[in-house]
């Protein structure tokens, strides 16, 4: 199923997010179910779950990008793609890698802008819990951040292929 | 001619609703006043990529000029003075209220880079639940009720009923399936949200009204020419009043069909209410004393205001 | 801009960035950066970071999450094969035999599972093996898993409901309630599909075998009880006011650990294999919508949603007209897109539309969901193409070939709800 990444620091922070990404699915089934049984047998509410949970959802969206690009597992159209000659291919990979890059990047300049502007200006939900907003839109800075770092790894090395006219380095 | 300058006004409410229609004549009649100098687009909620609790802030970095916010009391704790449970129960009252509370609210936008224009208010919430009606508070008692604030799950443990948070698109679907049987809302929330359909009862107390400020980039509206900003205000002043006025009107309207359409309205009597003011006034305390001065300064203002 | 120079812009830079192989995140969100700096919005860009952080912190789209992991861990611990071994015996009543079993494995698979990707996986990764040794025709057997999975997001759970009805605010359980009655539909224009050309064309399957005794029926329960119990916790536990839609969720997540756990199956191994499965799933889709959310941003910014609305309003165009429209763009938009990204970037536009000119709002999620469904089994673009023929072993075109019978069998599914909306609606309005 999901191929196994490794090598080098880049592959261990990309497994790194994926791992706590995949705790907070595990916290969020475990926050939502908590809810169920407090209302359902004790007649009362965490009033934390929903709030709570919707953060993790955070989490799980942002950290697990940077595993889920470099494990070739994020979508993509092969209809001209996959009929290109290595060699165009080559090329073609690099121009993706770099519009991939560019989007991360300028993704990750702006949500840096807002969460910042949330720290500065003292920002609390407005639910029951009050929670300083940047908090939990830290998660999305970090998690864009270790895609930005993974897609500058590959892009170098789909560049490289390109101008070497080295076949695949196969993190497609 | 100059070129006509284009602001586009955040909605709080969907398309056809009657606030988006209100906001809809505002923005046409400043466009008249203006003579197509002022051009103002509502959008109903949903259109711009913006969640309503956070309007005030795109405003604010002027991704957008204008928008109809409410439930800010999170970033504006001075606004949640005016949501406290049974402090002020009619928009008569909330004028009033209002007034004391206009300064702190003010302030406390201005740090986010956006002026209230105007505001009009959501109507007064009640208690709307499925199921037979309670007859007294009394009968509250293992009712599970959707509350929307902290004071709202304090006040409904007070009644010996079962506080719930559910995410309002679920709400329909728990009045359904009986995971909640009351809702803290208005008539005109509950026909807007189509939840009016599941709905067999209201319990009248008039917990609070939810006032609803419109706001404006502060840059923008220094950056008006003289005239137009001068007419934009005057209408903003005129269709305050005339939004108010339709919104309390409406409600009224729409109780008075659910009721003929077989609907149980019960209205809770007033000894009940005081009873229960009493039980709810050490919230306003606590609320008191977790804010800051600034909110602590409007609840003072808000509650000499109202004499409570 | 103009909106037609607008849209063009769109268009083109969309169709540049995909052909070139670009991950559909990036191709999404670059177009929608585009129209916004082309309109000289720049300072609009800003808006990403509440883009992402309203989308993003969704207490409804928590679902997605919590029932990939509940298919995943279906998946992960072998259930899903013992499920399919065990309802065979069943198929043998009918020609075709085999054929059925994946239509109807599928339909009861996807009904534990949000996903139609994952139940073509779960099914088609047992079948398959099992359809060569008995001699069955590789294109069909292709076809009957890749129809199968896509009912995993008409029959309920559904992660495409979920987002239809968060995005335009409608009961999420009446619209997994209105997919029951059209998916049991599907079910059977399948069958009597394979029926008839099994019959007609006899190499396409092994002669019949005889039918099953009593105690091979019987043998079949303990295989098969497992998922349709958990299938009726998460369905039951909704309907009888226990959970919302997004707890059922949780729900079902608690019930499969129940059922590998009741297997012997519940071990680290396959839990971390369920969860890798589960974060690169959501992070690809919630990625997706993240992104589609800045084409929807500049639509309104540029106001193509509602210029096109009133173009099209104006044009004084016919309801049947419009859905035949709605029916054509999904089946080009189709061949190219993912059905969410599909659904999320046509959404805007197709809505407020068909509201005017008065179709249901349920209805309509029902239609576009099937819509979306054939999308999944078209090339070039078809992920449930793409999983059999990674599970299958032989060239994507196989796989879609034998897929193209079954593309008609779902846009008759379509002309019949819309000759009859009540196949949609009946079920929802008895509740
Ligand atoms: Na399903
Ligand atoms: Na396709």
């Amino acid at each position: 199923m999901a191929p196994k990444i490794t090598g080098g620091w880049t592959g261990k922070m990309a497994n790194s997010g994926a791992v706590i990404a995949a705790a907070a699915v595990v916290l969020s089934t475990i926050l939502v179910l908590a809810e169920v049984v407090a209302r359902s047998i004790f007649h009362t509410s965490t009033m934390i779950s929903v709030e709570f949970s919707s953060y993790l959802l955070i989490v799980i969206t942002f950290l697990g990008l940077a595993y889920t690009q470099r494990s070739g597992q994020m979508i993509h159209v092969d209809v001209l793609f996959g009929a290109l000659s290595p060699r165009k291919r080559a090329w073609a990979d690099a121009l993706r890698h770099t519009a991939m890059l560019a989007y991360a990047s300028i993704a990750l300049w702006y949500v840096s802008i807002f969460t910042w502007r949330s720290y500065t200006l003292d920002q609390v939900s407005s639910s029951l819990l009050r929670t300083p907003q940047y908090l939990p839109q830290l998660f999305m800075v970090l998690g864009l951040a270790l895609l930005t770092v993974e897609l500058i790894r590959s892009c170098l090395l789909a560049w490289r292929d390109a101008f070497h006219g080295h076949k695949q380095h196969g993190t497609e | 001619a100059d070129k006509p300058i284009k602001w586009d006004l955040a909605g709080y409410y969907g398309m056809g609703t009657p606030p988006t229609k209100l906001l809809n004549e505002f923005a046409a009649e400043v466009k008249a006043a203006t003579d197509g100098k002022l051009l103002i687009s509502v959008r109903p909620v949903g259109e711009l990529p913006y969640s309503p609790p956070e309007y005030h802030r795109v405003v604010g970095n002027g991704s957008i000029q204008m928008a109809d916010t409410a439930w800010i009391a999170g970033d504006i704790p001075s606004a949640g003075a005016l949501t406290l449970p049974l402090l002020v129960r009619n928009f008569t009252e909330l004028r009033t209220a209002m007034q004391a509370a206009q300064p702190g609210i003010d302030k406390e936008l201005e740090r986010f880079g956006a002026k209230p224009l105007f505001w009009y208010s959501f109507p007064v919430a009640n208690f709307w639940g499925t199921g037979s009606a309670p007859q007294s508070l009394q009968e509250f008692a293992g009712l599970k009720i959707r509350g929307l604030t902290p004071e709202h799950s304090a006040l409904i443990a007070m009644l010996n009923a079962a506080p719930a948070t559910i995410a309002t698109p679920e709400v329909m679907t728990g009045l359904q399936y009986g995971t909640i049987n009351t809702a803290i809302t208005s008539a005109f929330g509950l026909t807007s949200a189509k939840w009016d359909s599941l709905i067999k009862w209201g319990y009248i107390v008039n917990l609070a009204p939810t006032p609803s400020y419109i706001v404006v980039n502060q840059k923008d509206f220094d950056a008006l020419p003289e005239d137009i900003r001068q007419t934009l205000v005057t209408v903003a002043a005129k269709h305050q009043e005339k939004m108010l006025d339709f919104i309390e009107a409406d409600e009224a309207r729409l109780q008075k069909e659910l009721a003929d359409s077989g609907l149980v309205l019960v209205e809770a009597p007033d000894e009940e209410i005081e009873a229960l003011v009493k039980q709810v006034e050490p919230l306003w305390q606590q609320w008191h004393e977790s804010r800051g001065d600034t909110a602590k300064a409007t609840l003072d203002a808000v509650r000499s205001s109202m004499k409570r | 801009m103009e909106v037609f120079t607008a849209l063009g812009l769109f268009v083109g830079t969309l169709t540049a960035l995909l052909l070139i192989g670009t991950w559909m995140p990036a191709a999404l969100g670059i177009s929608g950066l585009t129209l916004l700096i082309a309109n000289g919005d720049g300072r609009m860009l800003e808006s990403i970071g509440s883009v992402f952080w309203n989308q993003g912190s969704s207490f409804v789209l928590l679902a997605i999450p919590m029932f990939i992991f509940m298919g995943e861990i279906v998946l992960a611990s072998g259930v899903s094969s013992r499920f399919y071994r065990s309802i065979t015996p069943w198929a043998r009543f009918l020609p075709g035999q085999l054929y059925n079993s994946n239509i109807v494995a599928s339909a009861l698979f996807s009904s534990v599972c949000g996903s139609s990707v994952a139940t073509a996986a779960a099914v088609g990764t047992v079948a398959i093996p099992e359809l060569r040794k008995a001699g069955y025709n590789d294109r069909m057997s292709f076809g009957t898993l890749a129809v199968g999975g896509t009912l995993g997001i008409l029959i309920p759970p559904s992660s495409a409901m979920i987002i239809y009805g968060s995005m335009v605010n409608e009961n999420i359980a009446k619209l997994f309630i209105a997919g029951i009655v059209p998916g049991v539909m599907i079910v059977g224009l399948c069958i009597a599909y394979i029926v008839l050309a099994t019959v007609f064309n006899r190499r396409l399957a092994p002669a019949q075998t005889g039918l099953p005794s009593l105690g091979e029926l019987l043998q079949s329960v303990p295989g098969a009880l497992p998922l349709i119990l958990l299938m009726v916790a998460v369905i039951g536990s909704l309907y009888t006011g226990m959970v919302t839609p997004t707890e059922a969720a949780a729900v079902g997540v608690l019930g499969a650990l129940l059922v590998a756990g009741s297997f012997k199956k519940l071990n680290w191994p396959m839990l971390k294999r369920a969860l890798e499965a589960t974060v690169a799933s959501t992070c690809m889709l919630m990625f997706i919508i993240l992104s589609a959310q800045i084409i929807a941003f500049a639509f309104a910014r540029l106001g193509i949603t509602r210029e096109l609305t009133d173009f099209v309003v104006n044009q004084n165009v016919s309801p049947w007209t419009m859905l035949l429209i709605v029916v054509v763009l999904y089946l080009v938009l189709g061949c190219f897109l993912d059905a969410i990204s599909m659904m999320v970037m046509t959404l805007p536009l197709i809505y407020p539309v068909m509201m005017e000119l008065g179709f249901d709002s349920v209805w309509l999620g029902v239609v576009l969901v099937l819509l979306m469904e054939i999308g999944l089994i078209t090339p070039p673009v078809g992920l449930n193409l793409f999983v059999l023929q990674r599970v299958g072993g032989r060239p994507l075109r196989e796989v879609a070939l034998g897929s193209l019978p079954f593309v008609g069998l779902l846009l008759a599914g379509v002309l019949l709800l819309a000759i009859w909306p009540e196949i949609a609606l009946w079920l929802p309005g008895k509740l």
